[in-house]
This record gives structure tokens, sequence and C-alpha cells, in this order.
């Protein structure tokens, strides 16, 4: 029987079981599967054992209640005397009743997602057990794709994020909730823009022109169409599967990883529903302005550049203007007018619930973000509903609705490089009070602030999108289930753009309107088929999928000029004297796939999961539209192998190795087609269009593959006092997708092909500590760190460099190719001549020493991708006040700085506009860290190498996160009969180290282009 | 369980039936190149290789390559590229690189309706006439290109494949090419065409005996070029139809229409559907829109009575004329120096000024400023009710400006899309390509006619027919006068700013001379091997071989 039992507990299970059988699993697992596993490990220090064996008694009923952190019910949770062989599970409330030897006895309390604890009774009749959640359990269940399994039996590398981490800090996406908190993915916030979403990267780049955004599935349902529209409330695990193996069954897209989000479902209790309702309401400050001149330094930067032409008087370098207003002192911070406090709120109401065969889950979300640029906001509202109906027995069905609409304005509004250059003499009004069209004395530099005229500047994008999920579960017999499920993914999203002619858009030439559809409906059609026995020591899983995927997108787009009212904005287009153009798109991409997965357990201990995928794209040439990925995967737990346990270290010990393949195929539809471009002419002004052609064919075009080895040990130490898990990884890709630069006397640029291969070799540590745990103060830390090594190791001449696409053998697939700036010319240096420089210019490396500088002396000088990541996060918390720190941090990266660069022939660095302030060489400063100012004039050749002004080190240490939340004392809000409720203050990106912000005065090194801000927040979560 | 595995097997056998027609692309929007070889697509596909033309006349670049840097035109304002020959003329210029890409992405469409033609059913003439076209663009395009960098790549069909493959030809074999296509197009194409702008057999002929007198002045010369080219042109003088317009002026008035003079434009318009406000899809960094307008335009927002508006021009001020330019006209009798440079300005915004130490009041329609010739004395200042501008206060922006490209009918005073046509060729430049050719090849008298022509359109109308007679003799010249430098400064005096200062200085081989001669500014850092255009760093690095299977031309590495 206990031999039986140990093999059962290592079922998949997937998240459509019954209830009742789920149940009963879950009890058998957490009772016999993995309580030997707790109780071998010596000297808890979780909660002293004290337990007194007393002489044998008669049985002896006791009740209790097992509570979460929070105070709310655990149902489910097994309670169990220690040695014995009695035990109950807790009810909906929470409670149980226990027929127990002695009243001495110890329970064992455990639940799947807490740490299993050991009550001793010391003659009590009733105890309440307060549960505590783990952060990485070997009993959580970890969702895998196309079925969950519990957390001991995954044999793939599989980071799990429950609902209590994602609830730590609000975001307002859900990419943001990753941000350093799996090893391995690189989230960066390229912008602090409303609703921008943030790039994610999980072991580096592997593609070179295909993809590397990872694969999204939502409730089972892969998405190529953006997170933006999920509110990431509703949002309960996010499951990163990052190696082979975990990711192979999502076959020609799993190459780059898949992130699979699930949402909340009901609950089977009977009786009153959860109800939760949380709020917020933010604040966003600018702390970092791009660094500009101020007035009196621009002036005497104007004064700099003039005088090395030989030009001291200021009539011949400034208007009568700009004169004026220098006398007078009237100088503007530009940055200052076209930005604002940004404001936030959120308000989510869920209702959760259920009875025996229904349940249910619905939400309400409403978001708003104005940006801390003016102009800039987005208004969000999302409904969920999911709904689960057992018909029979066997058979049940479910439904779930992702409906999202917001409101985004400004989204291609970006004021502030306009605001950096805007020369700081002047002020935005006139001597009457009136906006001054032209404040400074530049006939290019129109007043920013006409922007905000009402209804002179809109760019408005209305977003809608439904996604949803249907599905059918049939049991034909026991262990073999049918299962089909539906997801229809629609979005429409429409923008219109109105610049009046006085707007700062159109600098008073005529009006322009535009609108543009972009109407795009993708569904998933799968139909599985599992089977799933238990035969004495062996278990046996089988998934077996047929599924379908398409996407078709159709865009329409029209652009007028020189409307008669301005009222109409882009409402009334056909009203406009000119019609600039005029389009509409279509294209398809399909996908069909087989998949199957056996997975196979013996004794619990050796785990094996083999699966084959194939995918037939579209968008490849004919006969090679198939792409086969097959992986293997073995694992096993050693923790309960005697050889360990006489080490009497582990609670609990897993090795697992996989390899496998996956695709990519994240290239445009017709990219194999030789397709025609427009050309634009006319004869004595009858429009003459033509094709060219635009494309060269390629009818090879194949699946870009990923091949990755990963080996990886999960661990428990000290009852799991500690736990963590370290990863080794080796990705060969080939077939690599690239855009082949051509020589352009072929007439083309490059062409889509299938050269080259890259190289990611990396190892991930997630570590997770209770430093301190009392019942009343507790600390945790979790720790995830990260290396990654990305090179690249044939491209297409073999392994021969590509210098016009700036590729290199050895190298990541983004390096700054570029000459090495080693200072500036100083008076007095001779050499500056000789190098077809001069004095006060960038003095760069002969890096050949052939006495010149020449093309060969450009060289790799970093790479913007990190090569090492990690995020720190530490809990604390004293009875109902908890408090968060997240830091975060990347190391080895060089990224550049547009406004630092200096183009050839910059007019700004002839002192016409405003620049960054950065320490410009004069004869006076002799510095080497900027060349010197030249004024536009006849006989100069500009700035010389300005490129390689903009490399800075891009490693930073961010305290991302702050969180500081009091849960009020039962007794208070029981009055108001609330559950729970917790009030919460968060503080986000409050702080920053980094060489290029606190030497160079930056913004941010993931932000270069924008002010850095800071984020106060204040919220409640209430639970009824 | 038998059962399952068998319904299985047939549901995944039928999803596998019908796989087949889903995984086929579903091409709507795009145009696949197979629609070149049909019979309309040859049309559109011919169409397409006269947009390159829009990527050197009137665009900046084509501008920077044949104006900068000569007699003609110095640097105005630093904020352009290579006028200089400073460092900026380097293989890493986005413009050179650019410009290069473009002539060859025109090259490849040329290419690819030449191969689909024979493929194509339809009526042989009007096939062979597009062909001819097409023909004719891809020399020209060539000859641009030979011009500027020497020996060059040859591609004669279109690239079907990834191909780094790239060589650079011999200069005879380029011309060669170039030949051989004027050859077949002047055989082929009709002498007129209903399209205005579409290359006919005259334009061909036109650009051989230029293409002729060129390859005369290279080491690939033929002996018998200036010959032909004399022939050539004379050919298009006799037999083509064509006649001077009587005023000068006209040829560069709005809107350009078709006229007796102009052989051929590059066709620019204010038809939105031709002239997107997006750029042109094309494989390069430049743009295709005519903004000579805005590089020939001066400053004159500092003139008191003046604000900047769509007449006067958004003032880049890129091309500042040479005091030689200024200094070659006699302007007693010559009408071109008043019509190519506007050196008077009419207020447009009144109000109160301060001129010459006097307060002002300037009424719309009033004369604000005038660029003078010569220095003023005090009284002359003082005798007039508006600025006076002499030689020694040109300066950043202030001269007289070329106004043959000026453009009002442009959509806004700051777009960059001028609507104005850009000339190639016209009658009286053929005029002086053979009056040229007949001079080197040894004819001068039988050169004057040709140049007498040109010159007597350009007198000065007077009040009676006497005085017009007596200006037209004043600008008759003689055999004595006949020289490569006479031709020179009369092709600056007739065709000055026209899109080719450059090349004609190349070809007559005197560049260096009158660029240290004339244009203080370039004077300083020309070298001999300025003569040619760097190799784009782009192309040498995606060449096969890179340096050694496609070098850079002497003295840029």
């Amino acid at each position: 029987m206990y031999k039986k039992i140990i093999a059962g507990s290592g079922s998949i299970k997937y998240c459509f079981s019954r209830a009742v059988l789920l149940t009963k699993i879950t009890v058998i697992v957490v009772t016999v599967g993995f309580c030997p596993v707790v109780l071998a490990a010596p000297g808890s220090t979780i909660l002293k054992n004290t337990g007194v064996y007393g002489i044998p008694q008669p049985p002896k009923q006791i009740t209790g209640k097992v509570l979460d952190d929070k105070g709310l019910p655990v149902p489910g949770a097994t309670v169990k005397e220690k040695n014995a062989r009695n035990g109950v599970v807790s009810g909906a409330d929470g409670s149980f009743r226990l027929s127990i030897s002695n009243e001495d006895a110890t329970l064992v309390i455990s639940s799947i997602g807490y740490v299993t604890q050991e009550v001793p009774l010391a003659g009590r009749a009733s105890i309440t057990v307060t549960m505590h959640e783990t952060a990485i359990s070997l009993n959580e269940t970890v969702v895998i794709g196309y079925g969950t399994q519990q957390r001991k039996d995954v044999t793939g590398a599989v980071s799990h994020i429950g609902e209590k981490a994602l609830r730590e800090v609000p975001v307002t996406n859900p990419q943001e909730l990753l941000q350093g908190r799996v090893a391995g993915l690189y989230v960066t916030q390229a912008s602090n823009k409303p609703g921008a979403e943030p790039s994610v990267l999980l072991r580096g780049h592997r593609s070179i022109l295909a993809s590397n955004n990872p694969l999204y599935v939502i409730d089972g349902i892969p998405t190529n169409d953006g997170l933006n529209d999920i509110n990431p409330n509703e949002i309960v695990s996010v499951d990163v599967l990052k190696d082979a193996s975990a990711t192979a069954i999502y076959g020609s897209r799993g190459a780059n990883g898949v992130i699979i989000i699930t949402t909340a479902r009901g609950n089977n209790k009977d009786g009153r529903p959860d109800v939760h309702y949380d709020t917020y309401f933010g604040k966003t400050k600018i702390n970092r302005y791009i660094d500009v001149l101020s007035g009196p330094q621009y002036v005497q930067f104007r004064k700099d550049a003039y005088a090395t032409i030989g030009v001291t008087d200021l009539s011949k370098m400034f208007n009568a203007y700009e004169l004026d207003q220098i006398d007078k002192g009237n100088y503007t911070n530009w940055q200052r007018i076209v930005t604002q406090d940004g404001f936030q709120q959120n308000h989510d109401l869920s209702v959760l619930g259920g009875s025996a065969n229904t349940k249910y889950a619905v939400a309400l979300g409403y978001y708003q973000d104005k940006g801390y640029i003016k102009l800039q906001d987005l208004t969000r509202y999302n409904l969920r509903v999911n709904l689960d109906q057992n018909i029979s027995d066997r058979v049940k069905m479910g439904i779930s609705m992702l409906g999202s609409y917001s409101e985004r304005n400004g989204n291609n509004f970006d004021p502030i490089p306009g605001a950096v250059v805007q020369i700081p003499i002047g002020s935005p009004y006139d001597a009457l009070g009136q906006l001054a069209p032209l404040p400074t004395g530049d006939a290019l530099m129109y007043n920013p602030l006409s922007t905000y005229i009402p209804g002179n500047f809109i760019n408005l994008e209305r977003r809608t999108r439904v996604l949803s999920s249907i599905y059918g579960e049939a049991e034909i017999f026991k262990g073999l289930k049918l299962r089909m499920n539906f997801g229809p993914d629609l979005s429409n999203s429409r923008t219109g753009n109105f610049a009046a002619s006085n707007s700062a858009a159109r600098a008073g030439q005529p009006s322009q309107a535009s609108t543009a559809n972009d109407y795009i409906f993708s569904y998933t059609w799968e139909n599985l088929l599992t089977y799933d026995r238990t035969f004495g020591k062996h278990k046996i899983g089988f998934t077996g999928l047929y599924s379908l995927q398409q996407r078709v997108e159709e865009t329409g787009s029209a652009n007028v000029q020189d409307l008669p009212v301005d009222a109409t904005t882009y409402e009334n287009i056909g009203s406009a004297n000119t019609i600039n153009t005029v389009s509409s798109g279509y294209s398809r991409f399909d996908i069909t796939s087989y998949m199957a997965r056996v997975n196979y357990g013996y004794d619990s201990r050796f785990l094996l999961t083999l699966t084959m995928r194939a995918d037939g794209s579209s968008v490849f040439a004919p006969g090679h539209k198939w792409g086969y990925f097959p992986s293997a995967a073995f694992a096993y737990n050693m923790a309960d192998e005697d050889y360990i346990k006489r080490l009497g270290v582990f609670s609990s010990l897993k090795l697992r190795l996989s390899y496998g393949r996956t695709g990519n195929q994240a290239v445009g539809s017709y990219g194999t087609l030789a397709v025609l471009g427009r050309t634009y002419y006319d004869f004595n002004d009858v429009a003459a269009l033509g094709y060219y052609p635009n494309t060269v064919p390629n009818g090879a075009l194949k699946w870009e593959t990923t091949e990755t080895t990963n080996l990886g040990f999960d661990f428990g130490i000290l009852k799991d006092r500690i736990t963590g898990s370290v990863e080794a990884y080796y990705g060969h890709t080939f077939d690599l997708l690239l855009g082949y630069a051509l020589p352009p006397t072929t007439g083309f640029d490059s062409m889509t092909s299938n050269v080259g291969s890259t190289r990611n070799r990396g190892i991930e540590l997630t570590l997770s500590t209770k430093n301190i745990v009392t019942p009343n103060f507790r600390w945790s830390t979790d720790l995830t760190g990260a290396f990654n090594k990305e090179e690249i190791i044939s491209l297409s001449g073999g392994k021969v460099d590509d210098i016009g696409s700036k590729r290199f053998i050895g190298a990541p697939v983004n390096v700054n190719f570029d000459y090495k700036k080693i200072g500036i010319w100083q008076t007095g240096e001779t050499q500056a001549a000789q190098y077809g420089s001069a004095i006060g210019q960038i003095k760069v490396a002969d890096l050949n020493g052939n006495g010149k500088i020449d093309p060969d002396d450009r060289t790799i000088l970093g790479s913007p991708t990190p090569k090492y990541t990690f995020g720190l996060n530490n809990r604390f918390s004293y009875k109902g006040i908890d408090l968060g720190i997240f830091i975060q941090g990347v190391l080895g990266n060089q990224i550049s700085s547009a406004y630092y660069t200096v183009p050839q022939n910059s007019i700004a660095f002839g002192g016409r506009y405003n620049i960054v302030n950065v320490d410009y060489w004069t004869p006076n400063n002799p510095t080497n860290d900027y060349p010197r100012p030249i004024s536009g004039t006849s006989g100069n050749p500009g700035v010389l190498y300005g490129s390689t002004l903009q490399y800075f080190n891009g490693s930073y240490l961010r305290v991302r996160n702050i969180d500081l939340g009091y849960s009020l004392p039962k007794e208070w809000i029981s009055k108001v009969k609330a559950k729970n409720v917790r009030i919460h203050f968060d503080v986000t990106n409050p702080f920053i180290i980094s060489p290029y912000v606190n030497k160079y005065h930056g913004t941010d090194p993931d932000n270069t282009g924008l002010p850095s801000t800071i984020n106060y927040l204040l919220g409640v979560n209430i639970g009824f | 369980m038998k059962k399952i595995i068998y319904y299985t097997l047939i549901a995944l056998a039928i999803g596998s039936a019908g796989c087949k027609k889903l995984l086929n692309e579903d091409v709507r929007t795009q145009i696949s190149n197979v629609y070149i070889n049909t019979p309309s697509g040859l049309e559109d596909g011919v169409r397409g290789c006269y947009a390159t033309l829009r990527f050197w006349y009137g665009s900046q670049t084509g501008g920077w390559m044949t104006i900068f840097g000569t007699d003609e035109y110095m640097d105005g304002n630093a904020d352009v590229t290579f006028p200089n020959y400073t460092a900026n003329l380097n293989p890493a210029n986005g413009a050179i690189s650019g410009i290069w890409a473009a002539l060859y992405k025109g090259i490849n469409d040329c290419n690819t309706v030449i191969d689909a033609a024979p493929k194509i059913t339809m009526d042989e003439t009007k096939k062979a006439q597009r062909v001819a076209e097409a023909r004719a663009l891809r020399a020209h395009y060539y000859f641009l290109l030979v011009q500027q960098f020497g020996p060059i790549q040859l591609s004669l069909t279109p690239t079907a494949t990834a191909t780094r493959v790239a060589t650079r030809s011999p200069l005879a074999d380029v011309y060669r090419v170039i030949v051989d296509d004027l050859t077949y197009a002047i055989a082929t194409l009709p002498p007129t065409t209903p399209d205005y702008g579409r290359v006919t057999k005259y334009i061909a002929e036109n650009m051989l005996a230029k293409v002729y007198l060129t390859r005369a002045g290279s080491s690939a010369a033929v002996s018998t070029d200036y010959d032909n080219a004399a022939n050539m042109a004379k050919d298009v003088i006799n037999k083509g139809g064509f006649k001077l317009l009587d005023n000068f002026s006209d040829l560069f008035s709005q809107p350009m229409k078709p006229n007796t003079e102009t052989l051929w434009a590059c066709q620019f318009s204010n038809n939105p559907v031709s002239e997107p406000t997006i750029a042109p899809n094309a494989n390069t960094t430049i743009s295709a829109w005519n903004a000579a307008n805005f590089d020939f335009c001066a400053g004159y927002e500092g003139f008191p009575g003046m604000v900047r508006d769509l007449a006067n021009g958004r003032p880049f001020a890129h091309y500042r004329p040479t005091s030689y330019m200024l200094g070659l006209y006699n302007k007693a009798v010559d009408t071109r120096f008043n019509q190519t440079f506007k050196t008077v300005y009419i207020c447009n915004k009144p109000g109160t000024y301060t001129i010459n130490g006097k307060s002002v009041t300037l009424k719309r329609g009033d004369t604000s400023t005038v660029i003078l010739d010569h220095e003023a004395t005090a009284a002359e200042r003082n005798a007039v009710r508006y600025l006076l501008v002499a030689p020694s206060e040109f300066g950043p922006g202030v001269w007289p400006m070329n106004q043959k490209f000026q453009d009002s009918l442009r959509a806004g005073v700051n777009d960059s899309r001028g609507v104005k046509d850009v000339i190639i060729y016209r009658l009286a430049e053929t005029y002086l390509i053979a009056a040229e050719a007949l001079i080197m090849s040894g004819h001068p008298a039988d050169a004057v006619p040709f140049v007498n022509t040109v010159r007597t359109r350009a007198a000065i109308k007077g009040a009676t027919p006497a005085i017009t007679a007596a200006n037209v003799a004043a600008m008759q010249v003689t055999t004595a006068d006949m020289s490569l430098d006479f031709i020179l400064d009369e092709r600056a005096r007739e065709l000055s700013g026209e899109f080719m200062r450059w090349e004609d200085l190349v070809r007559t081989g005197k560049l260096l001379e009158r660029v240290k001669k004339y244009n203080p500014v370039a004077s300083v850092l020309i070298k001999p091997y300025h003569v040619l255009r760097p190799i784009p760093q782009t192309q040498i690095d995606r060449t096969e071989g890179n340096a050694s299977a496609f070098p850079q031309n002497q003295g840029y590495n």
C-alpha cells in the first residue's frame, strides 16, 4: 500500500481535473509522498519541535482551524498525527476535527504551497494553525504547458511566481511582474510613458533577425498581440518555461522561452463568495531631467562655439531678440514646460465563488495613468469572466474571457527631444502674455506650448480586445481524457491624429489629420488527448495534440492635410483640401501542429519526459514549411535516497537534465516571396506610379532552430528553510534567420536567409531563504542571479565577421562597433594634424598603429546586452506590518545615449541649439570629455567621430521598489464584515547606483531618452 | 482502446489533409514580382525606373554632388556635407552611400524590366519602346555613377539571389555599356512622347552626345569621341524640333510646363498622389524631394520688413555663389544675371524699421533690401529708403541667391517637397555641347555660331528694336574667344546651378585649377584625387573579398 501510494504521488494532473480527484491526489501526495521527506530531515528550526511522547491514552477528539498568513482559511490542508495513521482534510472554512491517540501528540499540517508544520498539542483540545507560503516548494503546482505538474515531478527548467509574490508590487503591465524575479529573464523598461510595454529577453539573444520575444500563453492560448490589454491584477500565477524540454511542446514558437499567464478562477466552496476590492492612487514625479545647459551656460556655449571660428562680436552670434532676452535674464527650461506630475489610479473589484459543480470568477478593473509628459495618458477598463461547469461526472466545460477597452493619448507624441534642444533664451509668452509662436530667436523652434491649446493636437488610440478561451473536456474512461480548447483573440484599434496649423508639430504649415484602423483576429484551436495511469511503481502520462492557429490582420488608414475647420479634427477628413495617402493592408499566417508528450515516472524517483512536436507554418517556402522539434528530459529525485538522507542536509534534492529543439518562425508573412514596392513619379503632373523589386526572394527560407541542453538542481535545505535551484544551460541556434547584408550594387540592402548560428551559455541561480521565522517577526529573502554569454559562432560567410552588418564571430549579437575615443586632442599635440584631426577634436585610438585613422581602427566597444542580471527581494513582517524591498541590477553592458552623439555636421553643436550639459573642450578648459564646439561656418570639418561620445557603461544597481503594508487587526475589520484589510505604500525606482547616472548625470540607463521618474503609491486591499 | 486509436488516427489524417491548403501564403496586399511579367506590369516597372531620377535631380545629395565644391558655388553654411573637400568627404559619408545605393537600385529596376520583356506577349513596338526607355535610364544612372566614382560594378541582369560578388569594371567597359544602351534607345525610341518626361530619341541622342564628350576627356577616350559628340548634338539641334525660348526667365517660371527648349526634365508635381509625404520606399537613407529651393535660398529674415514666407522660401542658404560666378556677366547687355540671381526683396511685414540710421515705415510692397554688386557710398545709402547690402557685407546666409529653383507652389513655407521640375537637358546646353566638342576636336570657328545662338537669346530686350539689336551685337563672340575656359564660363552663365557643374569641371580637367582659383573655401583642402568620390564603405565591407575585391578610390584610405 505504502509503495503504491508513493508511486501515485508522481501523477501529472491537469488544471481541469475534477476537484474531488484533485483533492484526493493532493492528500495522497502531501500526506504520504512528501511527509516522509520532511520527517526525515533533521533538526527543524522552523518551529521548535518540543513533542513530548506520553503514555498511550484512549482516542481523543480535537478541533482546530488552518489559516494562512492573512488569516484566511486554508481548505484542503492535510492534518495528521505524527507517527500515526490517522489524518483528515480541513474543510472549506479551514476547520478540522481529528481523533488522536493522546493529548500530547504532535500534529503535522501540510498543504500545497505552504510550509509543512508540526504542532505539539501539549494538552490543548483546540488549536489554530497559521500556515506560511513557500516561495519554491516541491509540491507547488506548476503550469508546464498543456497541463500542470507538481514541482517535484517537473523535469524541465520552470520558474513559477505565485500570487503572493505577484501582489507585492503594484504594476501596470504583466512584464513588470517578472523583473528581477526570474533568473535569466531580463526585463527592460524602455520607456516610462503611460502604456509603454517593456521588452523581455530570456537567456540572451539567440536570434539576430527573428524575434527574441518569449511566447506568451494566456489561460492556455498563445498570443502574439501584446500584453498591454491584460490587467496584471487578474493574474494569479506566472510560469516561465526556460529549457527546451519545457518549451519544446510549443515547438516552433518556444525558442525564446514561454511565459504562461494564468488568471484567477473560482472555487468550489459553497456559501459566501470571496469579494476583493483593491485600489491605489499614485503620483509620478520627475527626479532627473535630461541634463541640458542652463540659459547662461548656453549663452557661454554659443560664445565658445563662435570663438572657435574667431567670432567674438555678440551681434554676429545672437540676434536682437536674443540679446534683449539675455539682458533681461529671460531663460526657460523647456523640459519643465512640457512635463508635469503624473497621476495614477487603479480600482479592481473581483468576486470568486462557486458551488460543487460550478466555479466562477468575475473581475472589473479600471486603471488610469496620466503621464508626466503632458498630453500622454492611458485609461483602461477590464472585464474578466472565468466560468467552469461540471456537466456530468465525466464532462466539464468552461470559458475564460478577458475583455479590455483602453484609450491612450499621446503614444506617438514625444516633446522631450524638442525640449532638450530648444534654445533656453526667451520665454514662451510674449509681452502681452500671449503664446509666442516662435519663442526663441530661431525660425524653426516653434513654441511647444502651442501643442497644448485644447484641440490643437490630438493623438488618440482607442483599443478593444477580447481574448477568450473556451474548453470542453470529457473523460472517456479512467485516465483518458479528450479536451478541446478554442481561443479566439480579437483586437481592434483605431488611432486618430490631428495637428492644427499652429501646433508645434505643424509649425505653421497646413493642418494635418489621419485615422488608422488595425483589426486583428487570431484563433487557436487545440485538440488534446491525455492519458494518465499508474501501474505499480510505474506512472505513465501521455499528451497528444493537434492544433491550428491563424492570425489575420487588416489595416486601413487615411492621411489628409489642410482642413478648412480645425474643430473637425480627424472626425471629418473628407473635408480636407489635400489627401496625402490612403492605404489598406492584409496579412495572414497559419500554423498547423502535432505534438505528443510522454511522461514516465518510476517510484517517484526517476522521471522521464519525451516530447515531439511538428509545426507547419505558412510563412516559409514550400518544401520548408515543416519543422520537427523533439526533446527529452530526465529528472532524479534524490532526497529519498539513503546516501542523501545520510548527509542530513537536504530536505529535497532533484537533478534535472534535458535536451531539446525549439523553433523560431518569427519572420513576417510573405518573407519568402519577391514582392514589389511602390514608386512615385509623374509625367507632366499626371501621376505615374510604378513598381520596383523590393525584396530578393528566398525560396529556401526555413525554421530557425535552437538546441538547448539544460542541467538543473532543485534543492531544499533545513526543512526547506533554504530552497533554490541552479541551472546551467547551453543553447545553440542554427539556420539563423538573418538579414544578409548585400552590397548596394545588387540594388538591395539585405535579404532574409538562414545563415549562421549563435550560442548562449549561462548559469542561473534562484535562492529563497527564511532568515528569521518567529510568530511575530519574519524575514525572508529571494535572490535570483544569472550569467549569460551570448556569442555568434558562424555567419553567412562561415567563421568570418560580417563588418557590413556589425556582426562578429565570438561577439554578442548586438554590439557597439565604432572608433574608440581616448580623449580630446590637447593644445600642443602635434600628432593631431597627422591623424587628419585638429586640436579640440575627439582623439580616437589608432588601433592598428598604421599612423592614420582608417576603418580598420573600428572595434567592438561593448554590447548593450548585460552579462549578469540579478534581483534581490527582502521581505519583513512584524505582526500586521510588512515591508518588501526589491533590489535589481545588471552588469557588463554598454548602452548608447543618443543625446550625447554629435553628428558630423551638428548645427546644435555649432551653438544653434541647446545640448546636454557636458564638459566640452575650450582652450581654457583642456578636458578630455567632450570636443570643442564649432560654429557653422565654412571651412571646418565639423566634429569628427562624434558617435564615439554616446557609449556608456550600462551597469546599475537599483532599488526597484519599496512596499510597506499594514494589515488591520481582525477585531477592527470584522465589524465591517471584512476578512482582511491591508493598507500599503509603495515607492518605485527611488534609488539607483549607476555610472551613467552618478557620473554622467544621465537619467536612467534603461531609458536614456526620457527623464527618469519616481512613483509614489498609496493603496488599500479589502477582502470580504 | 483500439477504437480510440483508430478514431484518433482518422482525425489526424483529416487534419493533415486540410493543412496543405492552409499553409499556403495568402497574398493580397503585396504584389509579387511576377506582375512585372505582364503587359501592365511592364508599364508599371518602367515608370518605376524613372522614380530614381528624383534621388539625383533636385535632391540635396544630387546638389551636393554637382553644385558644391565647384567654381560656381561654395559652402554657405557648415551644416551641409562635403562641400569643402574636408574629412567629411569620406567612405562613411551617408549622403554618398545613399546616392550610390539609390542609383544601383535604379539600375536593378531597369534590369528587371529589360529582363522581363522577352517573356511578355504584347504589342512588340510598344514593348521595344519601353525596353529602350529602361536602357536609356540605365545608361543615365551608370553615366552619373561613372563620372562620380570612376570604374564601377556593372550589373546588367536583375539580382535574383543573394550575391556578394562585385567588382570594379574598367572605365572602357562601363562606357561601352552606356553607349550600347543609348545606341539601342536612339534606334528604337520615337522622336516625341505624349507623356512629357519620358525618354525620347532626341533625349537619348543628347545623352549620348554628353557621354562621348565626357569619355573623350577620360582615360577611356576613343579618338572619334569629340566628332561623335558634335554630330549627336547637331542632330538634336537640327532634327529634334526644339527651339530656344525667347525669354531666358520663362524657363524657370512656375508652373513648369513643357516648352520648346526643354528636352527632358525630372518631374515634380503638387499632385499629392505622386509626391507622398513619406519618402519613397528605397534602400537608401536619402530623400527624393526637390529640395533645391531650400538649398539655394539665402537668408532674408534679418532684412527690415521681411518675414519668412512661401514666395521667398525657406533659407537653408547652402549654395553661396562665388565672386567669380557673380562677376561673369556683362550685366548691361546680358539678361541672365538678373534672371538667375535675386537681389531685390520686397517688404512682406509692414512696420517701422531702422534703416541706415533712419526710422523708415515700410508698407507691403515697398522695397526692403537691395543686394549690390559694388560697395555703396554713404550718399547712395542715404538716397534710398531701403537697406543696401554691399559685397563686403555678404556673410553667412546673405548674398545674391540663385532663384531658378524658387518654388512658391509648395504646400507650406517649410515643406520640403518642391513641386518645380528640374531640367535635365535643354537645347541651350546642346548648343554648348556642340561648341565644346568642336573646339576640342580643333574646329573653333565651327563652334562660334552655336555659342552665339545661346548668347543672342540672352541679350537684354530693350525698349526699342534698336537697343535690342545693339545688345545682341554686344553679346556676339568670335573664333578668337573660343577656348575651353570660355566654354566653361559660358556654361556657368547659362547653366548656373543646374546640377552638372562638378562633372563639367572634371570632364574638362579643370576642377582643381578652377576651385583653387575661384572657390576660396574649397581651395584650401582640394587635392588631385578629389576628381573621384570615395566608394562607400558599406559597399567594400559587404563585398566578398572586401577591399581587395572592391578597392577604394585612391586618396580615400
